[in-house]
Protein backbone atom coordinates (compact mmCIF):
# COMPACT_ATOMS: atom_id res chain seq x y z
CA UNK A 1 0.00 0.00 0.00
CA UNK A 2 2.85 2.35 0.87
CA UNK A 3 4.56 1.59 -2.46
CA UNK A 4 1.30 2.28 -4.21
CA UNK A 5 1.03 5.66 -2.48
CA UNK A 6 4.59 6.54 -3.52
CA UNK A 7 3.84 5.61 -7.15
CA UNK A 8 0.66 7.72 -7.09
CA UNK A 9 2.39 10.77 -5.58
CA UNK A 10 5.40 10.51 -7.89
CA UNK A 11 3.18 10.17 -10.94
CA UNK A 12 1.00 13.10 -9.97
CA UNK A 13 4.07 15.23 -9.33
CA UNK A 14 5.46 14.20 -12.71
CA UNK A 15 2.26 15.17 -14.47
CA UNK A 16 1.63 18.44 -12.63
CA UNK A 17 5.19 19.75 -12.72
CA UNK A 18 5.09 19.67 -16.50
CA UNK A 19 4.20 23.24 -17.34
CA UNK A 20 3.42 22.95 -21.02
CA UNK A 21 -0.04 22.39 -22.38
CA UNK A 22 -1.34 20.97 -25.62
CA UNK A 23 -3.15 22.97 -28.24
CA UNK A 24 -3.88 20.92 -31.29
CA UNK A 25 -7.37 20.76 -29.94
CA UNK A 26 -9.92 23.38 -29.31
CA UNK A 27 -7.89 26.28 -30.70
CA UNK A 28 -9.63 29.21 -32.39
CA UNK A 29 -7.53 32.36 -32.74
CA UNK A 30 -5.50 32.79 -29.54
CA UNK A 31 -8.05 30.80 -27.53
CA UNK A 32 -7.63 27.22 -26.36
CA UNK A 33 -10.83 25.55 -25.13
CA UNK A 34 -10.21 22.41 -23.10
CA UNK A 35 -12.70 19.56 -23.37
CA UNK A 36 -15.54 20.08 -20.91
CA UNK A 37 -16.82 17.18 -18.84
CA UNK A 38 -20.60 17.53 -19.16
CA UNK A 39 -21.25 19.77 -22.16
CA UNK A 40 -19.74 18.59 -25.43
CA UNK A 41 -17.25 21.01 -27.02
CA UNK A 42 -17.58 22.24 -30.64
CA UNK A 43 -14.10 21.17 -31.83
CA UNK A 44 -13.11 18.25 -34.03
CA UNK A 45 -9.89 16.49 -33.10
CA UNK A 46 -8.02 13.24 -32.67
CA UNK A 47 -8.59 12.69 -28.99
CA UNK A 48 -9.30 10.04 -26.45
CA UNK A 49 -11.39 10.36 -23.32
CA UNK A 50 -9.28 7.62 -21.82
CA UNK A 51 -11.34 7.30 -18.69
CA UNK A 52 -14.63 9.00 -17.89
CA UNK A 53 -15.91 8.37 -14.39
CA UNK A 54 -19.37 9.45 -13.30
CA UNK A 55 -21.26 8.92 -10.07
CA UNK A 56 -24.70 10.47 -10.39
CA UNK A 57 -27.00 12.04 -7.85
CA UNK A 58 -29.49 9.76 -6.11
CA UNK A 59 -32.87 10.20 -7.80
CA UNK A 60 -36.25 8.51 -7.28
CA UNK A 61 -34.97 5.71 -9.55
CA UNK A 62 -31.72 5.17 -7.65
CA UNK A 63 -28.08 5.90 -8.34
CA UNK A 64 -26.07 5.31 -11.50
CA UNK A 65 -22.30 5.10 -11.69
CA UNK A 66 -20.38 4.66 -14.93
CA UNK A 67 -16.86 4.32 -16.24
CA UNK A 68 -16.12 4.56 -19.95
CA UNK A 69 -14.17 6.05 -22.80
CA UNK A 70 -14.73 8.00 -25.99
CA UNK A 71 -12.50 8.10 -29.05
CA UNK A 72 -12.73 10.71 -31.79
CA UNK A 73 -10.88 10.70 -35.12
CA UNK A 74 -10.76 13.45 -37.72
CA UNK A 75 -11.25 12.50 -41.35
CA UNK A 76 -10.85 16.08 -42.55
CA UNK A 77 -9.82 19.23 -40.63
CA UNK A 78 -13.54 19.95 -40.01
CA UNK A 79 -15.10 16.50 -39.69
CA UNK A 80 -14.67 13.78 -37.08
CA UNK A 81 -16.19 10.44 -36.22
CA UNK A 82 -16.54 9.34 -32.62
CA UNK A 83 -17.35 6.23 -30.69
CA UNK A 84 -17.91 5.80 -26.96
CA UNK A 85 -18.79 3.11 -24.49
CA UNK A 86 -19.57 2.88 -20.78
CA UNK A 87 -19.79 0.23 -18.10
CA UNK A 88 -22.77 0.94 -15.85
CA UNK A 89 -23.51 0.27 -12.19
CA UNK A 90 -27.11 0.83 -11.12
CA UNK A 91 -28.43 0.78 -7.57
CA UNK A 92 -32.21 1.00 -7.27
CA UNK A 93 -33.78 2.64 -4.18
CA UNK A 94 -34.52 -0.24 -1.80
CA UNK A 95 -33.96 -2.60 -4.70
CA UNK A 96 -31.33 -4.73 -6.35
CA UNK A 97 -28.13 -3.48 -7.88
CA UNK A 98 -27.11 -4.34 -11.41
CA UNK A 99 -24.09 -3.78 -13.57
CA UNK A 100 -23.00 -4.36 -17.14
CA UNK A 101 -21.85 -2.73 -20.33
CA UNK A 102 -24.06 0.00 -21.73
CA UNK A 103 -24.97 0.49 -25.35
CA UNK A 104 -22.27 1.96 -27.61
CA UNK A 105 -22.51 5.57 -28.78
CA UNK A 106 -21.44 6.54 -32.28
CA UNK A 107 -21.60 9.89 -34.03
CA UNK A 108 -19.93 12.65 -35.95
CA UNK A 109 -19.19 16.35 -35.63
CA UNK A 110 -18.69 18.97 -38.34
CA UNK A 111 -17.39 22.53 -37.90
CA UNK A 112 -19.65 25.01 -39.70
CA UNK A 113 -17.95 28.31 -38.86
CA UNK A 114 -14.75 29.66 -37.31
CA UNK A 115 -13.81 33.27 -36.53
CA UNK A 116 -10.27 33.41 -35.12
CA UNK A 117 -10.39 37.17 -34.46
CA UNK A 118 -13.58 36.79 -32.41
CA UNK A 119 -12.57 33.42 -30.91
CA UNK A 120 -15.85 31.94 -32.11
CA UNK A 121 -16.74 28.51 -33.46
CA UNK A 122 -20.00 26.81 -34.44
CA UNK A 123 -20.45 23.12 -35.16
CA UNK A 124 -23.16 20.58 -35.76
CA UNK A 125 -23.13 17.01 -34.54
CA UNK A 126 -25.06 13.79 -34.41
CA UNK A 127 -24.94 11.04 -31.77
CA UNK A 128 -26.66 7.68 -31.78
CA UNK A 129 -26.95 5.24 -28.88
CA UNK A 130 -27.34 1.84 -30.50
CA UNK A 131 -29.96 0.08 -28.42
CA UNK A 132 -30.13 -3.59 -27.57
CA UNK A 133 -26.39 -4.28 -27.50
CA UNK A 134 -25.77 -4.00 -23.76
CA UNK A 135 -27.49 -6.42 -21.36
CA UNK A 136 -31.17 -5.72 -20.66
CA UNK A 137 -30.61 -5.24 -16.90
CA UNK A 138 -28.73 -1.95 -17.45
CA UNK A 139 -29.00 -0.95 -21.13
CA UNK A 140 -31.94 0.34 -23.15
CA UNK A 141 -33.45 -1.95 -25.78
CA UNK A 142 -34.20 1.01 -28.02
CA UNK A 143 -31.89 3.35 -29.90
CA UNK A 144 -31.73 7.12 -29.42
CA UNK A 145 -30.71 9.62 -32.11
CA UNK A 146 -29.47 13.06 -31.08
CA UNK A 147 -28.76 15.77 -33.66
CA UNK A 148 -27.58 19.10 -32.29
CA UNK A 149 -25.56 22.29 -32.46
CA UNK A 150 -22.47 23.26 -30.48
CA UNK A 151 -20.75 26.62 -30.04
CA UNK A 152 -17.73 28.21 -28.39
CA UNK A 153 -16.96 31.89 -27.78
CA UNK A 154 -13.95 33.46 -26.09
CA UNK A 155 -14.19 36.97 -24.69
CA UNK A 156 -10.80 38.06 -26.05
CA UNK A 157 -12.36 40.89 -28.08
CA UNK A 158 -13.55 42.79 -24.99
CA UNK A 159 -12.21 46.37 -24.68
CA UNK A 160 -9.16 47.22 -22.56
CA UNK A 161 -11.38 48.44 -19.72
CA UNK A 162 -12.60 44.85 -19.27
CA UNK A 163 -9.32 43.11 -20.09
CA UNK A 164 -9.38 40.88 -16.99
CA UNK A 165 -12.62 39.36 -18.30
CA UNK A 166 -10.95 38.36 -21.59
CA UNK A 167 -9.80 34.96 -20.23
CA UNK A 168 -13.47 33.95 -19.86
CA UNK A 169 -15.05 31.73 -22.47
CA UNK A 170 -18.36 29.99 -22.91
CA UNK A 171 -19.21 26.86 -24.85
CA UNK A 172 -22.52 25.12 -25.12
CA UNK A 173 -24.73 22.65 -26.90
CA UNK A 174 -28.37 22.12 -27.80
CA UNK A 175 -29.64 18.70 -28.88
CA UNK A 176 -32.85 16.84 -29.51
CA UNK A 177 -32.81 13.19 -28.38
CA UNK A 178 -35.31 11.16 -30.36
CA UNK A 179 -36.02 7.54 -29.36
CA UNK A 180 -36.52 4.90 -32.02
CA UNK A 181 -39.70 3.73 -30.17
CA UNK A 182 -42.09 5.87 -28.10
CA UNK A 183 -42.86 2.94 -25.79
CA UNK A 184 -41.98 -0.67 -25.27
CA UNK A 185 -44.23 -3.31 -23.74
CA UNK A 186 -42.88 -6.25 -21.75
CA UNK A 187 -45.30 -9.17 -21.34
CA UNK A 188 -44.91 -11.80 -18.63
CA UNK A 189 -47.00 -14.43 -16.83
CA UNK A 190 -47.13 -14.24 -13.04
CA UNK A 191 -47.31 -17.14 -10.57
CA UNK A 192 -51.13 -17.29 -10.86
CA UNK A 193 -50.99 -17.59 -14.63
CA UNK A 194 -52.14 -14.03 -15.27
CA UNK A 195 -50.65 -12.10 -18.15
CA UNK A 196 -48.80 -9.00 -16.95
CA UNK A 197 -47.83 -6.12 -19.22
CA UNK A 198 -45.30 -3.47 -18.29
CA UNK A 199 -45.18 -0.36 -20.46
CA UNK A 200 -41.99 1.73 -20.59
CA UNK A 201 -42.33 5.19 -22.11
CA UNK A 202 -39.39 6.64 -24.03
CA UNK A 203 -39.91 10.38 -24.36
CA UNK A 204 -38.23 12.78 -26.75
CA UNK A 205 -35.97 15.07 -24.74
CA UNK A 206 -34.01 18.27 -25.31
CA UNK A 207 -30.62 18.19 -23.57
CA UNK A 208 -28.91 21.57 -23.47
CA UNK A 209 -26.26 23.30 -21.44
CA UNK A 210 -23.26 25.59 -21.36
CA UNK A 211 -19.89 25.85 -19.63
CA UNK A 212 -18.24 29.04 -18.40
CA UNK A 213 -14.52 28.88 -17.71
CA UNK A 214 -11.63 31.19 -16.89
CA UNK A 215 -8.33 30.42 -18.63
CA UNK A 216 -5.28 31.07 -16.45
CA UNK A 217 -2.97 30.39 -19.47
CA UNK A 218 -4.84 33.06 -21.48
CA UNK A 219 -4.57 35.52 -18.59
CA UNK A 220 -0.83 35.04 -18.31
CA UNK A 221 0.01 34.90 -22.02
CA UNK A 222 -2.20 37.68 -23.38
CA UNK A 223 -3.50 39.91 -20.58
CA UNK A 224 -1.11 40.06 -17.62
CA UNK A 225 1.55 37.73 -16.31
CA UNK A 226 0.49 37.39 -12.68
CA UNK A 227 3.45 35.16 -11.86
CA UNK A 228 1.70 31.81 -11.50
CA UNK A 229 3.77 28.72 -12.26
CA UNK A 230 2.91 25.06 -12.84
CA UNK A 231 0.60 23.50 -11.90
CA UNK A 232 -1.52 26.60 -11.20
CA UNK A 233 -0.55 28.21 -14.53
CA UNK A 234 -2.37 25.42 -16.40
CA UNK A 235 -5.70 25.60 -14.60
CA UNK A 236 -9.15 26.37 -15.99
CA UNK A 237 -11.75 26.92 -13.24
CA UNK A 238 -15.08 25.95 -14.78
CA UNK A 239 -18.80 25.84 -14.03
CA UNK A 240 -21.07 23.83 -16.29
CA UNK A 241 -24.87 24.01 -16.34
CA UNK A 242 -26.95 21.32 -18.00
CA UNK A 243 -30.63 20.60 -18.40
CA UNK A 244 -32.69 17.87 -20.04
CA UNK A 245 -36.31 18.77 -20.80
CA UNK A 246 -38.83 16.05 -21.57
CA UNK A 247 -41.09 17.14 -24.42
CA UNK A 248 -43.24 14.04 -24.97
CA UNK A 249 -44.59 11.08 -23.03
CA UNK A 250 -46.47 11.06 -19.69
CA UNK A 251 -44.32 13.78 -18.00
CA UNK A 252 -43.71 16.34 -20.76
CA UNK A 253 -42.51 19.11 -18.41
CA UNK A 254 -40.05 17.04 -16.45
CA UNK A 255 -36.72 18.85 -16.57
CA UNK A 256 -33.55 17.73 -14.85
CA UNK A 257 -31.07 20.49 -14.08
CA UNK A 258 -27.55 20.41 -12.68
CA UNK A 259 -24.76 22.85 -11.92
CA UNK A 260 -21.26 21.33 -12.15
CA UNK A 261 -18.45 23.39 -10.63
CA UNK A 262 -14.92 22.07 -10.95
CA UNK A 263 -11.38 22.39 -12.21
CA UNK A 264 -9.69 21.40 -15.46
CA UNK A 265 -5.92 21.06 -15.70
CA UNK A 266 -4.26 20.85 -19.11
CA UNK A 267 -0.77 19.49 -19.72
CA UNK A 268 0.96 19.05 -23.04
CA UNK A 269 -0.52 15.64 -23.82
CA UNK A 270 -3.15 15.14 -21.17
CA UNK A 271 -6.10 16.92 -19.64
CA UNK A 272 -7.50 16.07 -16.21
CA UNK A 273 -10.90 17.25 -14.99
CA UNK A 274 -12.92 16.91 -11.83
CA UNK A 275 -16.37 18.39 -11.20
CA UNK A 276 -19.14 18.07 -8.62
CA UNK A 277 -22.63 17.47 -10.01
CA UNK A 278 -25.13 19.43 -7.92
CA UNK A 279 -28.84 18.94 -8.65
CA UNK A 280 -30.84 22.17 -9.07
CA UNK A 281 -34.32 20.66 -8.52
CA UNK A 282 -36.00 17.69 -6.84
CA UNK A 283 -36.37 15.72 -10.07
CA UNK A 284 -32.59 15.80 -10.54
CA UNK A 285 -31.74 14.14 -7.24
CA UNK A 286 -31.05 14.87 -3.63
CA UNK A 287 -27.27 14.77 -3.26
CA UNK A 288 -24.17 15.74 -5.23
CA UNK A 289 -22.60 13.46 -7.80
CA UNK A 290 -19.11 13.58 -9.26
CA UNK A 291 -17.55 13.65 -12.75
CA UNK A 292 -13.93 12.81 -13.55
CA UNK A 293 -12.00 12.74 -16.81
CA UNK A 294 -8.59 11.73 -18.12
CA UNK A 295 -8.33 13.04 -21.66
CA UNK A 296 -5.40 12.38 -24.01
CA UNK A 297 -4.33 14.50 -27.00
CA UNK A 298 -3.35 11.44 -29.01
CA UNK A 299 -2.33 13.22 -32.21
CA UNK A 300 0.29 15.15 -30.23
CA UNK A 301 1.37 12.06 -28.33
CA UNK A 302 1.61 9.80 -31.40
CA UNK A 303 1.47 12.17 -34.39
CA UNK A 304 2.64 9.67 -36.99
CA UNK A 305 -0.36 7.43 -36.28
CA UNK A 306 -3.23 9.70 -35.39
CA UNK A 307 -2.83 12.46 -37.98
CA UNK A 308 -3.33 9.89 -40.73
CA UNK A 309 -6.56 9.73 -42.73
CA UNK A 310 -7.52 7.94 -45.94
CA UNK A 311 -7.28 11.37 -47.63
CA UNK A 312 -3.82 12.28 -46.36
CA UNK A 313 -2.19 13.58 -43.23
CA UNK A 314 -3.97 16.28 -41.21
CA UNK A 315 -1.95 18.95 -39.49
CA UNK A 316 1.75 18.49 -38.79
CA UNK A 317 3.93 16.92 -41.44
CA UNK A 318 7.13 15.03 -40.59
CA UNK A 319 10.13 17.32 -40.83
CA UNK A 320 13.12 16.37 -43.01
CA UNK A 321 16.16 15.38 -40.96
CA UNK B 1 -32.41 -11.52 -4.84
CA UNK B 2 -29.86 -11.39 -1.98
CA UNK B 3 -27.44 -13.55 -3.88
CA UNK B 4 -27.86 -11.37 -6.96
CA UNK B 5 -27.08 -8.23 -4.91
CA UNK B 6 -24.03 -9.85 -3.28
CA UNK B 7 -22.73 -10.97 -6.66
CA UNK B 8 -23.24 -7.51 -8.14
CA UNK B 9 -21.55 -5.82 -5.15
CA UNK B 10 -18.54 -8.14 -5.42
CA UNK B 11 -18.34 -7.52 -9.15
CA UNK B 12 -18.56 -3.77 -8.54
CA UNK B 13 -15.70 -3.87 -6.01
CA UNK B 14 -13.57 -5.95 -8.36
CA UNK B 15 -14.23 -3.55 -11.21
CA UNK B 16 -13.52 -0.51 -9.06
CA UNK B 17 -10.13 -2.04 -8.16
CA UNK B 18 -9.45 -2.67 -11.83
CA UNK B 19 -10.44 0.89 -12.73
CA UNK B 20 -8.14 2.27 -10.01
CA UNK B 21 -5.24 0.15 -11.28
CA UNK B 22 -5.94 1.25 -14.85
CA UNK B 23 -6.11 4.90 -13.75
CA UNK B 24 -2.70 4.66 -12.05
CA UNK B 25 -1.13 2.81 -14.96
CA UNK B 26 -2.43 5.42 -17.37
CA UNK B 27 -1.15 8.32 -15.30
CA UNK B 28 2.25 6.64 -15.14
CA UNK B 29 2.24 6.05 -18.90
CA UNK B 30 1.27 9.65 -19.61
CA UNK B 31 4.01 10.98 -17.34
CA UNK B 32 6.55 8.71 -19.05
CA UNK B 33 5.44 9.55 -22.58
CA UNK B 34 5.45 13.30 -22.14
CA UNK B 35 8.95 13.83 -23.42
CA UNK B 36 8.56 11.60 -26.47
CA UNK B 37 6.35 13.74 -28.65
CA UNK B 38 6.03 17.28 -29.89
CA UNK B 39 3.11 19.70 -29.91
CA UNK B 40 2.35 23.37 -30.53
CA UNK B 41 4.68 26.01 -29.17
CA UNK B 42 2.96 28.40 -26.76
CA UNK B 43 4.59 31.12 -24.64
CA UNK B 44 5.64 30.32 -21.09
CA UNK B 45 6.94 33.78 -20.11
CA UNK B 46 8.36 36.93 -21.62
CA UNK B 47 10.63 39.88 -20.88
CA UNK B 48 9.14 42.48 -20.53
CA UNK B 49 6.38 40.52 -18.78
CA UNK B 50 2.91 40.47 -20.30
CA UNK B 51 0.91 43.53 -19.19
CA UNK B 52 3.67 45.00 -17.01
CA UNK B 53 5.24 48.47 -16.92
CA UNK B 54 9.04 48.74 -17.03
CA UNK B 55 11.05 51.65 -15.66
CA UNK B 56 13.41 52.10 -18.62
CA UNK B 57 13.32 51.24 -22.31
CA UNK B 58 14.17 47.51 -22.66
CA UNK B 59 16.88 46.63 -25.23
CA UNK B 60 14.84 43.72 -26.62
CA UNK B 61 11.68 41.64 -26.27
CA UNK B 62 12.26 37.98 -25.41
CA UNK B 63 9.62 35.23 -25.33
CA UNK B 64 10.27 31.76 -23.93
CA UNK B 65 8.13 29.02 -25.54
CA UNK B 66 7.22 25.53 -24.36
CA UNK B 67 8.57 23.87 -27.50
CA UNK B 68 11.26 24.16 -30.16
CA UNK B 69 10.73 26.74 -32.92
CA UNK B 70 11.53 26.80 -36.62
CA UNK B 71 13.75 29.92 -36.94
CA UNK B 72 12.71 31.00 -40.44
CA UNK B 73 8.98 31.42 -39.82
CA UNK B 74 8.94 32.52 -36.16
CA UNK B 75 8.78 36.28 -35.68
CA UNK B 76 8.18 39.12 -33.22
CA UNK B 77 7.16 42.63 -34.17
CA UNK B 78 6.59 45.52 -31.79
CA UNK B 79 4.46 48.63 -32.41
CA UNK B 80 3.86 51.84 -30.47
CA UNK B 81 0.47 53.40 -29.81
CA UNK B 82 0.65 55.19 -33.18
CA UNK B 83 1.06 51.78 -34.87
CA UNK B 84 4.66 52.53 -35.90
CA UNK B 85 7.07 49.59 -35.81
CA UNK B 86 9.68 50.12 -33.08
CA UNK B 87 11.67 46.90 -33.29
CA UNK B 88 14.82 46.58 -35.41
CA UNK B 89 13.30 43.93 -37.70
CA UNK B 90 15.82 41.31 -36.60
CA UNK B 91 13.57 38.84 -34.77
CA UNK B 92 15.34 35.54 -34.34
CA UNK B 93 15.41 32.25 -32.52
CA UNK B 94 18.07 32.59 -29.87
CA UNK B 95 20.96 30.47 -31.13
CA UNK B 96 21.28 27.18 -29.28
CA UNK B 97 18.09 27.70 -27.27
CA UNK B 98 15.47 27.07 -29.93
CA UNK B 99 12.65 27.62 -27.43
CA UNK B 100 13.46 31.36 -27.23
CA UNK B 101 12.37 34.04 -29.69
CA UNK B 102 13.64 37.63 -29.43
CA UNK B 103 13.88 40.94 -31.25
CA UNK B 104 15.96 44.08 -30.61
CA UNK B 105 14.20 47.37 -29.94
CA UNK B 106 14.96 50.95 -30.82
CA UNK B 107 15.04 53.22 -27.73
CA UNK B 108 11.44 53.49 -26.55
CA UNK B 109 9.77 56.63 -25.29
CA UNK B 110 7.35 56.33 -22.35
CA UNK B 111 4.08 54.78 -23.51
CA UNK B 112 2.33 51.51 -24.28
CA UNK B 113 3.70 49.02 -26.79
CA UNK B 114 2.04 46.09 -28.54
CA UNK B 115 3.97 42.89 -29.19
CA UNK B 116 2.80 40.51 -31.93
CA UNK B 117 4.40 37.08 -32.16
CA UNK B 118 4.09 34.14 -34.50
CA UNK B 119 5.69 30.78 -33.73
CA UNK B 120 6.16 27.82 -36.01
CA UNK B 121 6.83 24.73 -33.92
CA UNK B 122 9.13 21.98 -35.11
CA UNK B 123 6.06 19.88 -35.86
CA UNK B 124 4.84 22.73 -38.18
CA UNK B 125 1.91 23.77 -35.99
CA UNK B 126 1.61 27.57 -36.08
CA UNK B 127 0.57 29.62 -33.06
CA UNK B 128 0.29 33.37 -32.75
CA UNK B 129 -0.66 35.95 -30.19
CA UNK B 130 -0.08 39.42 -28.87
CA UNK B 131 0.33 41.33 -25.62
CA UNK B 132 1.17 44.78 -24.38
CA UNK B 133 3.76 46.27 -22.05
CA UNK B 134 4.45 49.87 -21.09
CA UNK B 135 7.49 52.06 -20.49
CA UNK B 136 7.09 54.24 -17.42
CA UNK B 137 6.64 57.99 -17.75
CA UNK B 138 9.41 59.94 -16.01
Amino acid sequence: MRKLAIVVIATLLGVFSYAEYGHTHGVVGKRFFPTTLVVDDPFVSDELDLLKVFKGSTTQDGTQTSVGFEFSKRLTPDFELLVGWEYLFQQAINGPSASGSGNPDVGFKYVLFRSPEHETILATGFDAEIGGIGPKRVAERISTFSPGFLFGKGLGDLPDLLKYLRPFSINGQLQVSIPSHRQTVTTSIDEDGNIQQEVDHHPTTIPFGFAIMYSIPYLQSFVRDVGLTAPLANLFPVVEFNWEATVSGPNPRLTTAFVNPGLIWVGRYVELGLEAQVPMNKVSGKNAGINGLIHIFIDDLLPNIFTWTPWGVIGPMPQPK
Amino acid sequence: MGSHRTHATTEMRRLKKSVLSLFLALLFSVATFQTLAQAHAFPVRSDPRVGWTVAVSPPKVTIWFDGELEPVFSTITVYNAAKQQVDKGNSRVNGPDTNVLEVDLTPLAPGTYHVYWKALAKDTHVTQGDFTFAVEKK
